[in-house]
């Protein structure tokens, strides 16, 4: 089956776990920009991440025959950090503009500060410039009131609703959400935030409509096929291919397609591999 | 090619906005491939040719995708080199990716490089398997002691059992070095029949037309 992977942290990930995702169906995935687990000293690391998002990161994908794509934001952990946070803000516009930047994000809450409000809610201003959609991160403590805030910050962005994914979602707050008429991300981990099986009662529950699921893999735990166990387990419980393709493409295709930027054939002709041609570069 | 004429006028409203405000390249330069298509090289270096200075430039490449990073090198040819390109190329010539390596390739670049840079560079396409009929500007640079390398390389290769591009050898053999073609042709009766293999894969194409 077809996926397209909407939540994947691939700066984290081996060759291997390309090969194994492009076995398992992945030919096109978002690598939202984030905290990398080591916090970070200065602007210049940040320069670094975004350019390896829309530089080497998508070379590589494009190795394995997968469209790969990000979103570009200051990550609401590190939005805490005063001495690089103004800095970092001043050069997210330069990414914005770039080709392959479908959304901004990953933006929202970590820990519920006025540092995080504000920084919130000026993703959203930036994403309504750019014209992007955006990924929105909930906290995992304290998560359905930090859900109903973020849906309250984007209800006063003016932002429309249908732009905007809010991740990380459970039991509690999926239907919260889908009700604000945003869409609702699950990520499925080995151990944590939400596995298969609960998925597959979720989806049985609020069907597919406005639902995104992705592994979310990252530098912790987590496993980068969980999107392809996660269509397994639903066509097993015995929802229909076609509603499962939805769940695992169609929705995030949709989502993502917002921006007018994504590009989900791969560049195939041998320039990747071999450079182009600089012949017409040659004075007469 | 010619690009169509709504992408023009995106192009010259770009180009006034720029010569008026050259900050405003920041935002154009990026979202040039989405606005123009194929012709997004050439429109970029327009772009960067309507810069009243060359201040902007290095933020451009440092912020910079592939294509931008690209168009930066390239425009090398008519913006002509100064110490901050060359830097930037020799930025675009350190990175793994073949688009870059052979964009800093340009006639433009290598002509500002000393004799042991072309090497290096000729070198990493050589081991990037680019092919060298993309790289002239190298391959014409090419001393006696570029020749000894790509033959030490060639040695390497046989070696290891493993086949080398036959492309190597026109530039080889401009200044043959006697010392290196001996020891691969040795190993044409080298104990290790893989070896035996690869030496007389390599020394058939030898000469033989590309
Ligand atoms: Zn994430």
């Amino acid at each position: 089956m077809r996926i397209f992977e909407p939540h994947i942290h691939m700066s984290s990930r081996t060759t291997d776990d390309y090969e194994a995702m492009a076995a398992a169906g992945v030919a096109a995935l978002v690598e939202p920009s984030f905290w990398t687990g080591q916090p970070r000293s200065g602007v210049g690391s940040f320069v670094d991440y975004f350019n390896a998002l829309i530089g080497w990161e998508r070379y590589r994908a494009g190795q394995f025959g997968i469209a790969h794509h990000c979103t570009i934001a200051l990550n609401p952990k590190e939005a805490n950090d005063p001495s690089f946070r103004a800095e970092v803000m001043e050069i997210l516009p330069r990414y914005l503009a770039k080709d392959g930047v479908v959304g901004v994000g990953e933006t929202g809450y970590d820990s519920i500060t006025p540092a995080e409000d504000e920084l919130l809610a000026q993703h959203l201003a930036l994403a309504v410039e750019f014209d992007l959609p955006v990924l929105v991160h909930t906290p995992h403590r304290d998560k359905l009131a930090g859900t109903r805030r973020t849906l309250d910050v984007v209800k006063e962005s003016g932002i429309a609703p249908e732009r905007v994914l809010v991740d990380h979602n459970n039991e509690l707050t999926a239907q919260v959400v889908l009700d604000a008429g945003v869409w609702a991300g699950f990520s499925i981990y080995p151990l944590t935030k939400m596995d298969e099986r609960r998925m597959v009662l979720l989806a049985q529950d609020l069907g597919t409509r406005r639902i995104i699921v992705n592994s979310a893999a990252d530098w912790g735990r987590s496993d980068p096929l969980k999107v392809a166990k996660t269509a397994q387990a639903l066509l097993a419980a015995g929802f229909a291919q076609s509603e499962v393709e939805r769940l695992v493409w169609d929705n995030p295709v949709e989502f993502y397609a917002q921006s007018d930027r994504l590009e989900l054939t791969v560049q195939t002709d041998d320039s990747l591999s071999q450079g182009n041609s600089i012949q017409r570069g040659e004075r007469a | 090619m010619t690009i169509t004429s709504s992408a023009e006028i995106w192009v010259r409203s770009a180009l006034v906005q720029v010569r008026a405000d050259p900050t405003t390249i920041r935002r154009w330069f990026p979202m040039a491939a989405r606005k123009v298509g194929a012709e997004h090289e050439s429109v970029r270096i327009r772009l960067l040719r309507a810069l009243p200075d060359r201040s902007e430039i290095p933020a451009l490449y440092r912020y910079g995708d592939v294509h931008e990073r690209r168009a930066i090198i390239l425009s090398a040819a008519q913006l002509g080199v100064d110490d901050v390109l060359l830097e930037l190329a020799r930025d675009a010539f350190r990175s793994n990716d073949p688009r870059l390596v052979t964009a800093s390739a340009n006639p433009a670049v290598v002509e500002r490089l000393t004799d042991e840079e072309v090497d290096q560079v000729l070198m990493k396409c050589v081991f990037m398997e680019i092919p060298l009929d993309r790289v002239p500007a190298l391959t014409r640079r090419a001393t006696a002691r570029t020749s000894k390398m790509l033959a030490g390389f060639v040695l390497e290769r046989v070696c290891a059992g493993r086949s080398v591009a036959p492309e190597v050898w026109p530039v080889i053999d401009r200044f043959p070095p006697s010392g290196e073609l001996a020891r691969i042709e040795q190993q044409l009766t080298a104990d290790d029949p893989e070896r035996r293999r690869a030496a007389s894969a390599a020394l058939d194409r030898r000469g033989a037309p590309l």
